[in-house]
């Protein structure tokens, strides 16, 4: 099974029609189903959904086989922790689906990485989707207990001043 | 002490849940308060018996709604008064943390894990004001002064 998401923030018509026109053609063959936003294009060759919330959305990921996305950190999270393989397409500023291009070089970055597979636009999807069955994620490790712990020795050296501030 | 975490909806609430699973070990409290964009979100806290508000999303293209989570968010701190702050984002927990900062509250700025190359332009605004701010990649943090790198959520 494949599952498309665009997040919780923006639809992503670039994307879902991309993808359903790929259905259409028969280069998506496996079983889909798109979660799309408040996208304004609406798939005429996959189910979809606007938004799925909580546990139903986690299922759908454990579900997939494969994903593809944009190229936000939260996607990219939920594939990276689940190992499964991820396509994804990032938003660009010049078609208005982001305030800037940051998720250009998050693509770059994570796909440098081997954490995902990225695609430039569009066109591109098809020859990046084919490549998707065999791709196996790099596990990523992450600092995240450092990360944490740095924020909780600023909590503890700031308490102190709180306290005096308090009495 | 008083803790405030905040965040809003995607990945910057990723970002902050990755975080506040440690927060029992490594912090010196739990938050008892959180600021999101999401009414889903915000449900799920107040069921954990956390104190939750939603406040309007907004970025540099919606200056109404930048207005609304103005206000929204200076609701608040005047009403929570928090004295510490931690937030992974975006704009308008920004503007929340001018109103902490005004309030005398300590704050703590997690940039995004989708910065790659780069701070946030939220991120570069705060860092003059947050007692600590954060990146989530070793390079940019050389490239920022004021700026820390100390490890990542994925």
């Amino acid at each position: 099974m494949i599952f498309l998401t665009v997040g919780s923030r923006y639809g992503f018509d670039r994307l879902v029609r991309a993808v359903d026109d790929m259905v259409d053609r028969g280069e998506i063959t496996d079983e889909i189903t798109a979660q799309i936003g408040l996208g304004a294009y609406e798939p005429r060759h996959m189910h979809y959904e606007r938004f799925i919330e909580g546990n139903r959305y986690d299922g759908r990921m454990r579900d997939a086989d494969m994903l593809i996305g944009h190229a936000g950190s939260g996607t990219i999270s939920l594939a990276v922790t689940n190992c499964k393989p991820l396509l994804v397409l990032p938003r660009r500023k010049r078609y208005h689906e982001h305030v800037n291009d940051h998720q250009v070089a998050t693509a770059r970055k994570f796909e440098e990485l081997h954490h995902v597979l990225a695609a430039d636009d569009a066109e591109d999807l098809p020859r990046r989707f084919a490549e998707l069955h065999t791709f196996v994620p790099v596990r990523r490790l992450a600092r995240t207990d450092e990360l944490a712990d740095r924020i909780g020795a600023f909590l503890f050296a700031v308490e102190p001043k709180i306290r005096r501030r308090a009495r | 002490m008083k803790l405030l975490v905040a965040a809003s909806a995607g990945g910057h609430a990723n970002d902050l849940g990755a975080l506040l699973e440690r927060a029992d070990t490594m912090w010196p409290d739990r938050p008892s308060v959180y600021v999101t964009t999401s009414n889903v979100r915000a449900a799920k806290f107040r069921s954990e018996g956390v104190e939750a508000y939603v406040v309007r999303e907004a970025d540099r293209r919606t200056p109404i709604s930048a207005a609304i989570a103005a206000a929204q968010t200076l609701r608040v701190i005047w009403r929570e008064r928090p004295d510490a702050i931690v937030t992974t984002g975006a704009m308008p927990m920004a503007i929340m943390c001018v109103w902490g900062r005004l309030f005398g509250a300590k704050i703590a700025w997690v940039d995004c894990l989708s910065q790659v190359d780069t701070l946030s332009l939220s991120g570069r605004v705060i860092r003059a004001l947050a007692h600590l701010t954060l990146t989530q990649w070793p390079e940019v943090a050389t490239r920022f002064r004021k700026v820390e790198y100390a490890g990542e959520v994925l």
